[in-house]
């Protein structure tokens, strides 16, 4: 995945590319495949830089993901929409953090955790 | 030296004894992981008690969150399908995987199918690799405990535990943090196995939150206190130190 191939999908192509990789990353996740995980970290970035760069900030076209099934592809949304709409990513990881269970629900407890000492998405 | 004859009928008692008595740790086991679960039951459900056992969680249907909002992407999320489900009653293949990511995976799964369902005898009959792993399943589901408590067996040999550094020692010690400070008496604690490899892993996974840094990667150069802080939260976060 290159910078110039994202440039040219649609905002939509771009959405079903993020799904591809976070649920790849979510497989990398549960078997502790970190540096994959961290390969997948940084694809899933890149596509989310380039709707932020799309005029308007077209990261909300993420948010359709919020209904994916996967607890792991919701806590990516959340984290990666956060500055769009805090107290919407804050509920989707709250209900994951409630409602899962490990790894997913240790994760979200973590990432909220995170949020309440200030460090946070950008 | 006069050859003496095996007691094979004696020997045979005593392998019976020794299975009994497992059988007996194993049920008390149980009893206790189902006590658990009545102890977390969610409150909507204060009416069921300990003939319940359907588990903290729903499993059967929508949650109650789910059902009282709209269905859209700005209000509370469909039932969850993945995550929540509740786990296989027996999640072990027969041949242990090779990978130690995958292995770590599969005693969670294992453990979370104890918590659940309450039953150890099922796991492990068509793969007794498992049994090899008990003390780290059944740690897995330890409680959140005092901070006195998690440092009551540091230092000590203990099957399903280990010894947990609250501030990562090799990156405290590569900022110049003496080993009196690192292994001191409130940076150690004891931990369950499967836990102590998800915070570890943590540390190690880049984060959204830290700029796109891993935790690790973040915390170079940083106080103790900082340091300190995040792995107090870590702990209990992942559900290991009471808050």
């Amino acid at each position: 995945m290159n910078k110039r191939n994202l440039t040219q999908l649609s905002a939509a192509e771009l959405v079903r590319a993020y799904e591809d990789i976070v649920v790849q990353q979510d497989e990398s996740f549960k078997n502790a495949r970190i540096k994959r995980f961290n390969e997948q970290f940084q694809q899933r970035r890149e596509i989310s830089h380039e709707l932020r760069s799309r005029p308007g900030d077209q990261r909300e076209m993420l948010a359709a993901l919020f209904k994916h099934p996967k607890a792991w592809v919701r806590m990516c949304v959340a984290t990666d929409t956060f500055v769009l709409n805090e107290a919407r990513a804050r509920m989707h990881m709250q209900y994951i953090a409630e409602h899962t269970w490990d790894p997913y629900r240790g994760e979200a407890r973590s990432a909220l955790g995170s949020w309440d000492a200030g460090h946070r998405p950008t | 030296m006069p050859f003496q004859t095996f007691d094979f009928e004696r020997a045979d008692l005593r392998a019976r004894l020794a299975a009994l008595s497992l059988d007996v740790k194993l049920l008390r086991w149980e009893v206790a992981l189902r006590r658990m679960r009545w102890a977390s039951k969610d409150s909507d459900h204060d009416t069921e008690g300990p003939g319940d056992d359907d588990g903290p969680y729903h499993h059967d249907g929508p949650t109650q969150l789910a059902q009282n909002f709209p269905n859209d992407h700005n209000g509370p999320p469909e039932p969850i399908r993945d995550g929540d489900p509740p786990p296989k009653k027996d999640p072990v293949p027969e041949q242990k995987p090779t990978g130690p990511g995958v292995l770590s995976r599969v005693l969670r799964d294992a453990s979370q199918a104890v918590a659940f369902w309450g039953s150890i005898a099922a796991l492990g009959q068509s793969a007794p690799w498992i049994l090899a792993y008990w003390p780290e399943i059944i740690a897995n589901n330890d409680p959140p405990k005092t901070f006195d408590e998690l440092t009551e067996d540091v230092g000590t040999s203990k099957a399903g535990y280990q010894d947990h550094h609250i501030v990562e020692q090799t990156s405290a010690a590569r900022d110049g943090f003496s080993r009196e400070m690192i292994d001191g008496k409130d940076n150690v604690v004891k931990v369950p196995t499967l836990k102590h490899r998800e915070i570890t892993a943590w540390y190690g996974t880049t984060n959204e939150n830290y700029d796109g840094l891993t935790p690790r990667a973040y915390l170079v150069g940083r106080s103790w206190s900082e340091r300190y802080d995040i792995g107090i939260k870590q702990l209990m976060q992942k559900g290991i130190l009471k808050p």
